[in-house]
């Protein structure tokens, strides 16, 4: 029994990349989040219309009587308290999302996403691509989902620099592990493979082998092909294809719980996954995107970036970007805690100018350490130096998750605009600082060495 | 018990986790084997059994879909929409034409067969808006598409109704 306990223990609670769960938690928050605003079968226009349908027509799911147990064992919620439930997950879903309280965010955006989904199907009619979405919410909100990657996480690092008064680089997310981040994302693998050996099962026991026969399917895609969708009926007119793809889809279905055993299979199963989804969609119009999104439960996120890292290192000089700091200004110790939070491929290095500033004199003797303080420098790596806005544009490029910003740092006129807006937030500084350091160099002056080192 | 635990509370985590993960996939599992609700096609002895059919255990399902064999022979019905104007012209009113789904203008026309004109009157005013055609009347009909070892063929057509826009009290 202890060698049982021990393997599973070992199985569930294995130390695992913490990114991996953050991701999922990004990309599976961010569709539920979609869809309950973008989609005419969930947002809140879809709950007028089920507020209008007859009493009689009302039979709750036993997990919505569970959510309304203090009351009636038939009672109806009105549309007042679904919308309110509505905009609390909206609210709920985007503090999830960048991961601000996420613990009980997410467990908020769960519960109410459940409550509205299970409300929706208290009327005698359900769907199935939700259901799985539900409980990937569910075990996410268990996990420890928020712990990377968030500004939960974020925020932690700026309050321990700034009870430290000093920039500490702290751990790279991508190599932060914990005990509980692994069983949400295999658990989530563990019910797609049971629900996929569901739909096969459900063929192979109502239809055993004819299921393959090329006329169920070609049966199936002609008449929802002929509703939603001219491919679909362009498909179903040919009966080689049809049924190849008969066979293709029962093995896959069938076999899908081989990439539990056979981690490596994902490789084939998840593309292949994301092409069935998407051939069913285009030819039957079912969309099952949920589960093409719960697919990222298979993707070691850390292992993947880390190679892709290593793939474009060929377009990075060998040397990292230098970048430094005032380390007595309480601003820059959070703008670059903040860089550094990004800085998941470790392409920048941070120097303070305490302990730098004859590095940078030795190279450049232009470069005043008064200027230094005014404007973040950036050494890169052929020698050059930028500052201010054109170092934050140019240590961008560095930072994958951030990169997205490039677009303002390029937008017309922001060449020009840009560095403006720079210094005059840097001239202001001291009035963002919560607390000062009294030997801060802006104020008081540090004892540093202006004139570089002769030698 | 994995060595980096620390203290007695990640140890009961643990334990609390291993018991939603055991849920969760006993619960799966009774909804992917359909343990407790036996097909009662297969098992109508058990009909006793079936105590968590689909969707009892929502969110945990079971996944019917698309289940049931068809065979070679069987044919489909593709509905299609004739309209008439006064010249007793005729043309086909096709989905395409007035941007919906073959779905939602099929469903519109069967349910003014049963006697729901609401969403006819939709698409005649849509039709009227986009060509300028006045329509006096309307023909339901249901194309035949045969499943064959050489694709789909063509089968006889029916007719399922016609009616007067009058009939639909539109003026």
């Amino acid at each position: 029994m202890p060698e049982l306990v021990e393997r599973w223990n070992k199985y569930w609670f294995r130390p695992a990349s913490l990114l991996n769960l953050a991701i999922c938690r990004i990309l599976i928050v961010g569709v539920q989040l979609s869809v309950l605003i973008g989609s005419d079968y969930h947002n809140y226009n879809r709950l007028y219309q089920l507020a209008e349908l007859p009493d009689n027509l009302y039979e709750p799911l036993p997990v919505l009587r569970l959510f309304l147990w203090p009351f009636d064992w038939m009672y109806r919620p009105p549309i007042e308290v679904l919308l309110a439930v509505y905009f609390v997950s909206l609210i709920a879903g985007g503090l999830s999302l960048v991961g601000l309280k996420t613990g009980f965010s997410l467990f908020v955006f769960t519960m109410s996403s459940l409550f509205l989904q299970s409300f929706s199907y208290s009327f005698h009619e359900y769907h199935h691509p939700e259901a799985l979405m539900m409980m990937a919410l569910l075990l996410l909100s268990l996990g420890p989902a928020g712990a990377v990657l968030s500004v939960d996480d974020l925020w932690q690092r700026l309050r321990s620099n700034s009870a430290k008064r000093r920039f500490v680089a702290g751990t790279n997310i991508m190599d932060e592990t914990n005990a509980f981040a692994r069983w949400p994302l295999l658990l989530l693998q563990w019910l797609l493979a049971l629900v996929y050996l569901a739909a096969a099962g459900s063929k192979l026991g109502a239809a055993g082998l004819d299921w393959m026969n090329g006329y169920t399917l070609q049966y199936y895609v002609l008449r929802d092909g002929l509703r939603w969708s001219e491919f679909g009926v362009w498909v179903a007119h040919q009966p080689t294809l049809v049924l190849l793809l008969s066979w293709i889809s029962m093995l896959f279905e069938a076999t899908f719980f081989s990439v539990l055993i056979f981690p490596m299979l994902a490789c084939l199963y998840i593309p292949l996954g994301l092409a069935f989804h998407l051939g069913i969609y285009l030819t039957m119009g079912a969309f099952f995107f949920q589960f093409m999104v719960i697919y990222s439960v298979f993707v070691p996120w850390t292992r993947v970036l880390k190679t892709f890292s290593r793939s474009i290192a060929w377009l990075r000089p060998g040397k990292q970007l230098e970048i430094f700091f005032d380390g007595q200004c309480p601003l820059c110790i959070r703008t670059v805690t903040i860089l550094h939070y990004f800085d998941w491929f470790n392409a920048l290095a941070f120097t303070d100018l305490k302990t730098g500033w004859s590095h940078l004199a030795r190279k450049h003797p232009e470069i005043s350490l008064d200027a230094c303080r005014r404007e973040m420098h950036l050494l890169c790596p052929d020698g050059s130096v930028r500052k201010g806005f054109f170092a934050f544009r140019e240590l961008f490029w560095c930072l994958l998750p951030l990169s997205p910003l490039l677009i303002v740092f390029y937008f017309p006129l922001a060449s020009t605009l840009g560095p403006k807006l720079y210094r005059s937030i840097a001239a202001i500084r001291s009035r963002f600082h919560t607390w000062t350091f009294e030997s801060c160099s802006m104020h008081c002056g540090v004892e540093l060495e202006e004139k570089p080192p002769t030698s | 018990m994995i060595k980096c635990w620390k203290g007695r509370s990640e140890r009961l985590a643990a334990l609390l986790t291993s018991v939603v993960i055991l849920t969760c996939l006993v619960l799966q599992s009774v909804a992917t084997f359909r343990i407790f609700c036996p097909p009662i096609n297969l098992f109508p002895s058990l009909s006793s059994f079936r105590i968590f059919c689909a969707p009892a255990l929502y969110p945990f399902l079971d996944y019917p879909l698309y289940a049931p064999p068809h065979y070679e022979g069987e044919s489909i019905g593709q509905p299609l929409v004739f309209g008439w104007s006064e010249e007793m012209t005729e043309w086909p009113v096709v989905p395409l034409d007035l941007g919906v789904s073959s779905y939602k203008l099929e469903r519109a026309f069967l349910s003014a067969l049963k006697g729901d004109h609401a969403g006819v009157h939709k698409y005649l005013d849509l039709y009227q808006q986009r060509y300028g055609k006045k329509l006096v009347g309307f023909r339901l009909e249901s194309q035949s598409l045969v499943l064959s070892n050489d694709g789909i063929k063509p089968g006889p057509r029916t007719v399922l109704g016609s009616f007067s826009v009058e009939s639909l009290g539109m003026p």
